[in-house]
């Protein structure tokens, strides 16, 4: 990750979303993203020029446009409601390296043809069943691969409290053969989310 | 054989593909005509707060400027303050003006909610009634969300913060009605029933 006096940044082209810019770099906000605010919490996270990443919950394309500076090539899911998905085609008008998909990432089936083996998956979805949706897009990750995945407590069950819900996600996880390298809280950045990074087989 | 050039190639064609399958599905799902009636039925909550903040605001100029007045227009229903304080001269009677007129709006986009409601979700409407129907759907985000939607949900749609401090916290009994209370039927209803 690149660092301009201890914030983080990306490089590309600026305007996306009315974001800062430091030294001609794009501020990458952990207010407003999820990602950074995890690598400020010491998630061991890279995102290198090789990589090819699966993006679920892609929303209106601000993380998305981040992630986009730094690596390959972004497979950017998103559901329904019109509104985000009109912001996340813009985006990715600018941004080459951004397929845009408009699917459910409950059915990986549907959009599948458009995805290719990836070397990360980032998932950032408010939904209850989250593992779930993760363990139906495992077969895109290659192995050796990454998972991130921001795991929002209170959409999987409010009356829990987030370390219930981690705790119970951390076993579906390992269920999944996934090995988990780092858990850790969004605080204070954003409240009753915790990270996920895992390694799919392999070391 | 070989499709593509490169991989460069390759991504601009599939980009090409998933950006037009993505605005296909943008431009149905805008056409189904619930659409446009969940955006007015938030224009129509927006209008109503807007002109009870600004009726709220211009009576209190109003009370500065008729000091002997404070009694009376706690009887009085807001159209009609509004109403009077047009025939103020100067910035308040303008103002006030532009009020009456905004609620004018508001009563002609309530009846524009009702017909358009009917059209779109005839069988809800007549069970419901227009407003009501139209602002449950507003509040699932569409009308086949609604459609799908168990009675319990339904029942409680609108009253997420006190469901969910309910839930929660355990301490606070559980709504027993959300949206559906506007229904006359139901906020008429005899206690205990």
């Amino acid at each position: 990750m690149k660092l301009i006096r201890g914030t983080i940044v990306s490089v590309g082209e600026g305007g996306v979303y009315g974001e800062r810019m430091l030294n001609g770099c794009r501020v990458w906000d952990p207010h407003r993203s999820k990602l950074p605010a995890a690598v400020i919490n010491g998630a061991p996270l890279d995102l290198t020029a090789d990589m090819r990443v699966l993006y679920l919950g892609a929303a209106n394309g601000t993380t998305v446009s981040h992630v986009a500076d730094y690596v390959e090539t972004v497979y950017a899911v998103e559901f329904a409601p019109p509104r985000p998905m009109q912001d996340l085609i813009e985006v990715a008008r600018r941004r080459h390296n951004i397929v845009p998909i408009m699917g459910d990432a409950n059915r990986p089936e549907v959009y599948g043809c458009f995805v290719e083996a990836v070397d990360m998956i980032y998932q950032d979805v408010a939904q209850p069943n989250q593992a779930d949706i993760l363990r139906k897009n495992l077969p895109f990750l290659k192995n050796g691969g990454i998972v991130v995945l921001m795991l929002k407590a209170r959409s999987v069950d409010v009356r829990k409290k987030s370390e219930e819900v981690a705790e119970e996600t951390r076993t579906a996880l390992q269920e999944m053969g996934l090995t988990i390298v780092w858990t850790g809280t969004l605080d204070p950045f954003h409240r009753d989310h915790t990270c996920m990074i895992c390694t799919k087989g392999g070391e | 054989m070989r499709f593509f050039g490169d991989r460069e190639e390759y991504l601009a064609k599939l980009r090409n593909v998933t950006i037009r399958d993505a605005r296909r599905k943008i431009i149905a799902a805008f056409s189904e005509g619930d659409a446009e009636l969940i955006q007015m039925v938030r224009m129509l909550d927006e209008i109503d707060e807007v002109v009870n903040l600004l009726t709220e605001k211009a009576v209190e100029w109003y009370l500065v400027r008729n000091p002997g007045f404070s009694r009376k227009y706690k009887s009085m229903s807001a159209k009609r303050m509004v109403g009077v304080m047009k025939k103020e001269r100067g910035p308040l009677g303008r103002i006030c003006a532009e009020i009456d007129a905004l609620s004018d709006q508001r009563a002609t986009l309530m009846r524009d909610v009702s017909k358009r409601t009917d059209a779109v979700m005839p069988n809800c409407s007549a069970l419901v009634g227009g407003l009501v129907a139209a602002r449950l759907m507003e509040r699932a985000g569409g009308l086949s969300v609604l459609a799908g939607l168990p009675a319990s949900t339904i029942q409680v749609l609108g009253a997420e913060g006190a469901l969910f401090s309910h839930l929660r916290a355990g301490e606070s009994a559980p709504p027993k009605h959300g949206i559906i209370f506007q229904h006359r039927r139901v906020h008429n209803a005899p206690p205990g029933m």
